[in-house]
């Protein structure tokens, strides 16, 4: 038995033993590495936005809102392993954000210089992920059923087609029809997005 | 479910355009692309934030859980030393002359005791029956022997261990003279009662009753030594009081020093008297020896 278990939600995953291994769970986005990742930096996100005057419900929005970041950042190469903790870089995301919301409330003076080597970072991947997340959700409601289902099944949920079929979540009965027409629906999500992006232009 | 990643490449992204796509539509699959990650990752995070709430919940229930637990056990510990305690602690740090294997002896009631009516009804000055005995509740008096302090706590230690005694008129309505001694022989005032006894003693100086309630007083008071010449002038006067007498003459022996003779008192008692004094005497003659 793990010492402590009993008494704490930390237990760690034996899977991530190692930053590594935590690094690659979090790259195939797997629930388990993310909860170790947080659950690691959690009680540091808390001290620090306690010293900024913040509440414990806002560390835990900037403890996720930081994941968000810092998944985006490995998922678009922005963030390479080098060997350190993973949950040290979300540290410093989080520090960031709980200084921008502190600031946002007039809360304190610090400046915002000292932290400059994040900020842009930072601030461009949460308003570039927001945009996208933004515009894809507006697309699929756009695209009405079946297809968002199949999309949001495949390419959200991350299901693959034979669990799609063995668990009846869709009317297809078989993988080749659930491929076929997954594909119109892609094609259909990539025009709306281009007359999306047209819209938005002119 | 499988790598996400395998999915989410621009090769994937291919098979939904055309050879001769323009590449706007190839920008808006990019765009598509990193708003499918994108969303993909907020719902992850999502399930993450979930899972940690309910390792959260599960590890507060936990802390309750075990919190109960020993709550309900060191109530049951607390409950249960409440109700021992008094058995298994030592007499002479709690109750003195109440030793914890005297409330175990279940004192039987004796054969020559008349029915409780017909108690009721005799006067004081005919023969006393044995009362019937029950477990004692009070302590032994304090003795004290000249001279010897080493001595007289020693005894004292001993008569704490196999102190027991009973009202020789329990369960009876003594009148007449010994109405107010009775009293407060039965609200165990033996200063007052004493003085009342010697205040009769001095009309009728004889009678058996009234030596036999002051020698009890005497014992109770603490003077053994004081109480002898009373009880031993009584035994064998009335065959129903003999097995309480000789106990309280073995109690007023060792209270006044004298070890060897209660000892062997005791051992008389212990071989040939009545219940429950014969039990008492058993155990008297074991912390003795």
């Amino acid at each position: 038995m793990v010492k402590g278990s009993w008494f704490s939600s930390k237990k760690p995953a034996p899977k991530y033993e190692s930053n590594e291994q935590l690094f690659v769970g979090l790259q195939k986005l797997e629930t388990a590495a993310i909860v170790l990742l947080q659950t690691k930096a959690l009680p540091t996100v808390q001290q620090v936005v306690k010293g900024y005057g913040l509440s414990n419900v806002e560390a835990e929005d900037i403890l996720n809102r930081s994941t968000v970041i810092f998944l985006q950042k490995i998922e678009d190469s922005s963030y390479l392993f080098q060997g350190h903790a993973p949950s040290t870089y979300l540290i410093e995301i989080a520090k960031r954000l709980a200084l921008m919301a502190t600031r946002a409330q007039k809360k304190t003076a610090e400046p915002l210089d000292n932290y400059e080597h994040l900020h842009d970072e930072t601030w461009e991947t949460e308003q570039t992920q927001r945009e996208a997340a933004e515009m894809t959700r507006q697309l699929l409601t756009q695209l009405g059923e079946p297809c968002q289902q199949v999309v949001r099944l495949h390419h959200i949920d991350g299901y693959s087609d034979e669990e799609v079929i063995q668990g009846k979540m869709t009317r297809y009965t078989t993988t080749d029809s659930l491929k076929m027409k997954r594909s119109d629906c892609m094609k259909k999500l990539i025009q709306l997005g281009a007359q999306w992006r047209t819209l938005i232009n002119t | 479910m499988e790598d996400f990643n395998q999915y989410m490449n621009m090769e994937d992204f291919n098979q939904y355009l055309n050879n001769d796509s323009p590449q706007e539509t190839r920008d808006a699959a990019q765009k598509v692309k990193e708003g499918l990650t994108a969303l993909r990752i907020e719902e992850k995070v999502k399930a993450a934030a979930a899972e940690r709430a309910s390792l959260h919940r599960k590890s507060i229930w936990r802390w309750i859980f075990t919190a109960a637990v020993l709550v309900v056990m060191t109530g049951a510990v607390l409950l249960f030393w409440r109700i021992s305690a008094p058995k298994t602690l030592p007499a002479i740090e709690t109750t003195p002359g109440t030793p914890p294997q005297q409330e175990a002896i279940e004192p039987q009631p004796l054969p020559t005791t008349p029915p409780p009516q017909k108690q009721t009804t005799t006067p004081p000055s005919s023969p006393m029956a044995q009362a019937e005995p029950a477990p004692p509740r009070y302590a032994a008096p304090q003795v004290m022997l000249r001279g010897d302090d080493t001595n007289t706590n020693a005894t004292q230690l001993l008569l704490n261990q196999i102190w027991y005694t009973d009202y020789p008129l329990k369960n009876r309505s003594a009148g007449g003279v010994f109405t107010e001694s009775d009293q407060l022989l039965k609200a165990r005032n033996f200063a007052d009662a004493y003085i009342q006894l010697q205040r009769l003693e001095r009309k009728m100086p004889q009678n058996d009753t009234l030596r036999y309630l002051k020698g009890y007083c005497l014992m109770e008071l603490g003077q053994g030594n004081e109480a002898l010449p009373y009880l031993e002038s009584l035994q064998g006067h009335v065959p129903a009081w003999d097995a309480q007498l000789e106990w309280y003459r073995g109690l007023s022996l060792l209270q006044s020093g004298k070890k060897e003779a209660a000892l062997s008192l005791f051992k008389q008692i212990a071989n040939r008297g009545q219940p429950p004094y014969n039990a008492f005497g058993k155990k008297a003659v074991k912390i003795l020896k």
